[in-house]
Formats: C-alpha cells, sequence, structure tokens
C-alpha cells in the first residue's frame, strides 16, 4: 500500500477529449474512494500488519511450508500430516490480531469495491473488474 | 454530510464516491472504445441474420458441452460447433462486435492501471477479491 498519489499523469498532448475525460474521472473517483472509512482503516491495518514481526514470520512459515508442497498439491498428493500441518500455519497467521484486522479491513475495502465496479460495469455494459481480471480463481 | 445508499449486502456507497463512480462511468461511456462497442451491439440489435447465427452457435455449444457431459460427443457434434463458429465469425456484424468487445477489454485495464497506480493497490482484484478469499 502506498500514499494516494496527488495528481494522475498528465494527459499526452494531441490525445483525444475522451481520455483525458476518463483521466480526470480516474482520480476524481480514486480522491473519493481515498476518503472513505474504508479506505483509512485497510492502509491502518496494512502497516500495522507490514510492522508485525510476529505476523510476518507466521506469513512466511506458512507460505514456505505452501512452497515446498506445492508440486504435492497440484498433484492432489499431500498426506494427512503434510496438509494438517499447513493447515496449523495457516491457522497460526490468521490467528495473529493484526492480521485478523488486516483481512476484515480488506472485505470492507473489497465490498466498496466491488459496490463500485458494479456501477461501473452497468455503465459500460461489461464488466470492469472482469475484463481487467481474466484469469481470477482460475 | 455523507448519505449513504445500499449498493448491496455488504457495502454502502458514500454519496461522493457514487457520484465519482457514475462520472468515470459516464466518462467510459463516452471513450471511444465503448462508443465503438455500444454501435458494433447496435448493428447486431437490428440484423435479425446476424443474431440468429449467434443463437444457433450458442445452442449447438451447449448440444456439445452436454453430450460431452454424457460421454456421448461425436466428431459429428464438434464439425457442426466448427462450422457454426466459422459462419458467425465471418459475419461482419458479428466480427465487428468481436472486434469492438476485445478492444474495450483491452483499454479496461488501462484505466485500472491508472486507478490502481494512483491507489497503491490493484482496484480491479480488490473489486474482484471473493469474500474469505479465492
Amino acid at each position: 500500500v502506498s500514499r494516494v498519489r496527488e495528481t494522475a499523469p498528465e494527459p499526452v498532448a494531441g490525445e483525444p477529449a475522451w481520455r483525458s475525460d476518463v483521466e480526470r474521472a480516474a482520480k476524481d473517483l480514486v480522491a473519493a474512494l481515498s476518503e472513505t472509512p474504508e479506505f483509512k482503516a485497510f492502509e491502518q491495518a496494512y502497516l500495522r500488519f507490514r510492522d508485525d514481526e510476529r505476523a510476518q514470520q507466521a506469513l512466511w512459515a506458512y507460505q514456505e511450508e505452501q512452497r515446498s508442497l506445492q508440486p504435492l498439491l497440484m498433484l492432489g498428493a499431500v498426506s494427512d500430516d503434510q496438509r494438517a500441518e499447513l493447515d496449523r500455519l495457516r491457522e497460526a497467521w490468521m490467528a495473529e490480531s493484526s492480521v485478523a484486522g488486516y483481512l476484515e479491513a480488506q472485505a470492507s475495502l473489497s465490498a466498496l469495491c466491488r459496490g463500485i465496479d458494479q456501477l461501473l460495469s452497468e455503465r459500460i455494459g461489461l464488466g470492469f473488474a472482469a475484463a481487467c481480471n481474466p484469469s481470477c480463481c482460475g | 454530510v455523507v448519505e449513504e445508499d445500499e449498493t448491496d449486502a455488504h457495502a454502502t456507497i458514500s454519496l461522493a464516491v457514487r457520484t465519482a463512480a457514475e462520472a468515470l462511468g459516464a466518462a467510459l461511456e463516452g471513450s471511444a472504445p465503448v462508443a465503438a462497442l455500444r454501435e458494433a451491439r447496435a448493428r447486431l440489435d437490428a440484423d435479425e441474420r446476424a443474431r440468429g447465427m449467434l443463437k444457433y452457435l450458442a445452442e449447438t455449444d451447449a448440444e456439445l458441452r452436454r453430450r460431452r457431459a454424457e460421454g456421448t460427443l461425436t466428431p459429428d457434434d464438434i464439425d457442426r460447433v466448427r462450422a457454426a463458429q466459422q459462419e458467425a465469425w465471418s459475419d461482419p456484424v458479428i466480427a465487428a462486435l468481436a472486434e469492438a468487445q476485445q478492444t474495450v477489454i483491452g483499454y479496461l485495464p488501462e484505466v485500472n492501471g491508472l486507478i490502481s497506480e494512483l491507489l497503491g493497490w490493484d482496484f480491479a482484484a480488490m473489486a474482484a477479491a471473493a469474500p474469505g478469499g479465492c
């Protein structure tokens, strides 16, 4: 997470007017979004999570285990013990208070973004986020 | 003062955000790629023959999926879908619609990139995130 930039990129000279209209409107949307409680809570929760050494270590341990088991996971060949250990590491990570706060803040912001996406998609007659995430969730 | 509107079960959108989102929607609607898509759709709506070809393609495709699931798929079924696809894509109205759609699909990530760069995180990925994660 980085702070919201003050300005949108300058339109290139000679660009059609609709491009600068879209850029201006995108910048205004970001400005409005950055004032919402959901956005502010997410930024704070992210910083808390980022600075929480225990949570970062727990995440690292979970991701390392996940990486080492990846070939077996893809083949569906993990043993019960390996699966249990992976679940234990995931639960240990999620039990950290900064993680729970971060995931909760992320869920709230995500719901808000879905609402915005719905408005944009209805207007253009095509799923905005879907067009930008063709491979989301496989 | 912030007015709030229920948009779905999970989120409320402040008036300021709603207004800004609608303005972006309007700007996108006025963009050349989306305007071209709207025109291509209108041409399809006005063309009974092209609509018929798409309907036939959807039906043959659904039939192919059904037969595949049942394990009764034959080479003839596949040939029938391929022929329907070739016929549909060679129609200028359908081909123009597909091209216009691809242009919009190519343009929207550009807009998302601008929004995401300003935010510092991927807006579309955040919007597409399922509750509880993928």
